[in-house]
């Protein structure tokens, strides 16, 4: 196998993504098996596959408390606390017959917001306007808590701010977000916790906020969500 | 120029005849490629290291019993082993988790990083931030975003951006060069 060929057809980062035909990946790994240069360039693009993922996932992160990183005044983990404390005082205090008037699937999003790993990997999904607005995007659920990340592809330059909600089957907001700074000029990071969504149809929809407060739809995605491994 | 007794079926040769420095050279030719292979679809460490250690101790066995029918493909011979114990992992992992999804209370090990593990991965994302910020345009940033974020294939991205395939393998390669290099800059620093 030569390098040309190998450059030419991209099979380094085809192999980091795990997109190759078994007969092609025997092949290759025959080769880079004793191939320092190839195993020293599979591990660059492992690394910084990952690494994109995670400065994304990072950068989202820094979203989820409805503010920019560089304002926020207590670690992530010190602002979920204050999450579950709240949470809990706020049932407490309603008592359970109050609790059953709070909107279901409201209430189950915001104690799975609490109950989140905050150390588990996110899971990230880009959604393009181009290739996402039209069908159902399919994904898979995480089989465990974590965050999920959508990389939504709009014009983020027309608004400063963003609020981005998901509704059901049936019309009904199940969750939100507002004050969604964007990651760059063409897009918004929306940070869910795998805790709210549960199998079935939903509509991701990302409206940009002017100055008077009112909210503007930019970008709707609908996602057909399965149960994860 | 290569020594007659490094290549593959000089190797195995020199296995079977005894000579210990050859277990040893064949060991340090594919420990880290062996590793790649294993760790592409092991994602628990303390496995892939079960199944590393078992595809050297199985293929020196093989070698010194004359069980490599063909002695000048070795790479082929190794990478077999690997792949083969990889899938008896799965099989046993599926085995174990079937006879013990009734035990609800058994304690499992913490599937949360380690501490290190959380800095190795801002360290990681910082440096993929640099390398981002440093491409020339926006359009190339989509080109990463699409492909390591999104999994883009490199067609589709070409065809939506209207780049040829050149320009996309450019990309990538000097974004991977990039990294490497910032990468490396850093852990020299933390040498001094």
């Amino acid at each position: 196998m030569q390098h040309s060929q190998i450059e030419e057809q991209n099979l380094i980062d085809r192999y980091v993504r795990g997109t190759m035909p078994a007969a092609e990946r025997a092949e290759f790994e025959e080769h880079f098996v004793d191939c320092a240069e190839c195993q020293e360039q599979i591990e660059v693009a492992k690394s910084l596959r990952q690494a994109v993922r995670e400065s994304i996932a990072e950068s989202a992160g820094g979203w989820i408390a409805g503010e920019p990183v560089h304002e926020r005044r207590r670690p992530a983990s010190g602002w979920r606390w204050v999450a579950i404390a709240a949470c809990a005082g706020l049932l407490m205090a309603l008592g359970t017959s109050t609790v059953l008037l709070l909107q279901r699937e409201r209430a189950r999003s915001v104690l799975a917001s609490a109950r989140l790993s905050s150390e588990l990997a996110p899971v990230v999904f880009g959604l393009s306007l181009s290739r996402d607005a039209a069908e159902p995007r399919d994904i898979a659920l995480p089989g465990d808590s974590r965050w999920m990340i959508f990389l939504a592809e709009i014009d983020a330059t027309r608004y400063s701010r963003y609020r981005a909600s998901v509704t059901n089957s049936r019309g009904e907001e199940i969750w939100s977000q507002d004050g969604i700074l964007p990651n760059s000029p063409d897009s918004i990071s929306v940070a869910i916790p795998s805790g709210a969504l549960h199998p079935g149809t939903y509509t991701l929809g990302v409206s940009g906020a002017q100055p008077d407060g009112s909210l503007i739809p930019v970008a709707r995605f609908p996602l057909r969500l399965a149960a994860g491994k | 120029m290569e020594v007659a007794g490094s290549s593959d079926a000089g190797l195995v040769s020199r296995i079977r005849s005894g000579e210990r420095s050859a277990e040893d050279e064949l060991v340090r030719r594919y420990c880290r490629g062996v590793s790649i292979i294993i760790g592409q679809s092991v994602a628990d460490p303390a496995a892939a290291a079960d199944v590393y250690q078992e595809t050297f101790r199985l293929a020196l066995l093989k070698v010194r019993a004359g069980e490599v029918r063909h002695p000048d493909r070795l790479s082929g011979f190794i990478c077999g082993i690997a792949r083969s114990l990889v899938i008896e992992h799965f099989r046993r992992a599926a085995r174990f988790t079937e006879r013990h999804e009734a035990e609800p209370d058994r304690q499992l090990p913490s599937p949360e990083p380690s501490q290190l593990d959380q800095l190795l991965r801002k360290e990681r994302a910082a440096l993929a931030r640099q390398v981002l910020s440093e491409l020339p345009s926006d359009r190339d940033r989509k080109i990463l975003y699409r492909f390591y974020l999104e999994d883009d294939e490199k067609d589709d991205i070409c065809a939506d951006l209207g780049i040829t395939a050149l320009h996309f393998n450019q990309v990538i390669s000097r974004a991977r060069q990039r990294y490497k290099k910032i990468y490396e800059s850093m852990r020299e620093g933390r040498k001094k």
